[in-house]
């Protein structure tokens, strides 16, 4: 009967294939090795959809659960494992987002640095913080596909191959969807721009 | 690489090779070396783009807390158990048999159960019409016992006297 379990690796090419064997089979241990490989990425993905810190480990719970769960029963058509996890935390961000119209672009993640301890500290940090926030709300604004190929491409460093298959549309609708993304970005960021590139040549 | 399908590219995916489709990379590297003051003025605003994205990134790191719920999560967890399930081959890349969710021992029982309903209907229906006939049926077997019974009584008397 195992060696039925997790019959979708008809090859041995994926990278996760023995670990979703293993987790086939109900090991703790492998659900940890796949969070070792996949997690923070999964989170950040989540993170740059919902702009919110606590949503994006709910969601990043969820994807690793509904591989705990649904391991002994995995299929695949060909792809990597890891286009599975991201297509689930893509299409749990879709849901949170059309659940919550309304994004809160003011709760960010603090990215605090330990060291600041003078005032010109604090006031670079507010400004850091302010130039991300002004970026986030741009993302934020642009249609939901434009902003997952942008995370996709530039926040994820993913190939347009592995883009196009965890947005689950061809290639050349990826590379339309990237391209238009970057214009409205740059449209929506323009106004901007001198005040952002001055604080980041501050904080630099 | 012309210089239209150069801006297209950067237009793109950014001034960052490394985010440029394999493909095209060389053929977009060997360009850039080719015409080097062209590539930077196509460069220029995509490269306050990509910085600019560059600096809302996130760091990624991983969170032990996170991964210490979610296997205490999952040690309380059944796993879904195994159905062998012959499935036809398909060009969807990763999925599971239907919806992202694998078959359950449910959906079989609600197949079953509407296989039932289904057999006890067209059991129902069949009984009914027999059941409208048999009146008629039941009438005329009484009558032919009557008659049968009759004819014996008859004789029985007739043969006593």
């Amino acid at each position: 009967m195992t060696q039925n379990r997790a019959s979708g690796f008809k090859t041995n090419s994926d990278p996760d294939a023995k670990i979703v064997t293993a987790l086939a089979s109900g090991d703790p241990a492998a659900l940890k090795s796949l969070m070792e490989r996949h997690l923070p990425r999964i989170k950040s993905l989540a993170w740059y959809m919902l702009k919110d810190e606590m949503r994006a480990e709910d969601i990043a719970q969820e994807v690793f659960m509904k591989a705990w769960k649904h391991a002994p029963n995995w299929q695949s058509g060909g792809a990597k494992y890891s286009t599975w996890l991201y297509r689930v935390a893509k299409n749990l961000c879709y849901d949170q987002l059309r659940k919550k119209q309304e994004i809160h672009l003011d709760v960010l993640p603090d990215i605090t640095d330990p060291s600041i301890a003078s005032d010109e500290a604090m006031i670079q940090s507010d400004k850091l913080a302010s130039q991300k926030t002004k970026i986030a709300q741009a993302l934020t604004a642009l249609p939901e596909r434009q902003n997952l190929a942008i995370i996709l491409c530039h926040f994820q460093n993913k190939s347009q191959r592995q883009a196009a298959d965890i947005m689950e549309i061809n290639v050349r609708a990826y590379e339309s969807l990237l391209a238009r993304g970057r214009q409205s970005l740059r449209q929506r960021l323009n106004p901007h721009k001198k005040s952002l590139l001055k604080d980041m040549g501050d904080h630099a | 690489m012309t210089k239209q399908q150069y801006q297209d590219l950067v237009s793109t995916y950014g001034v960052h090779p490394a985010r440029w489709p394999e493909d095209l990379r060389l053929s977009a590297l060997t360009f850039t070396q080719a015409n080097q003051d062209l590539a930077a003025k196509i460069n220029e605003g995509e490269a306050v783009l990509d910085s600019l994205l560059d600096a809302a990134s996130l760091p990624e790191t991983v969170n032990d807390l996170l991964m210490a719920r979610i296997i205490t999560a999952a040690k309380n967890t059944p796993q879904q158990e195994f159905l062998h399930i012959e499935t036809p081959a398909n060009d969807h890349p990763t999925r599971f048999l239907a919806d992202d969710e694998p078959p359950t021992p449910i959906t079989n029982w609600k197949k079953m159960a509407a296989t039932l309903l289904i057999t006890m209907g067209i059991g129902f229906v069949l009984g009914q019409s027999l059941t409208a006939n048999s009146e008629y049926y039941m009438a005329d077997t009484l009558l032919a016992f009557n008659s049968e019974a009759e004819s014996s009584a008859n004789l029985w008397s007739e043969s006593n006297q």
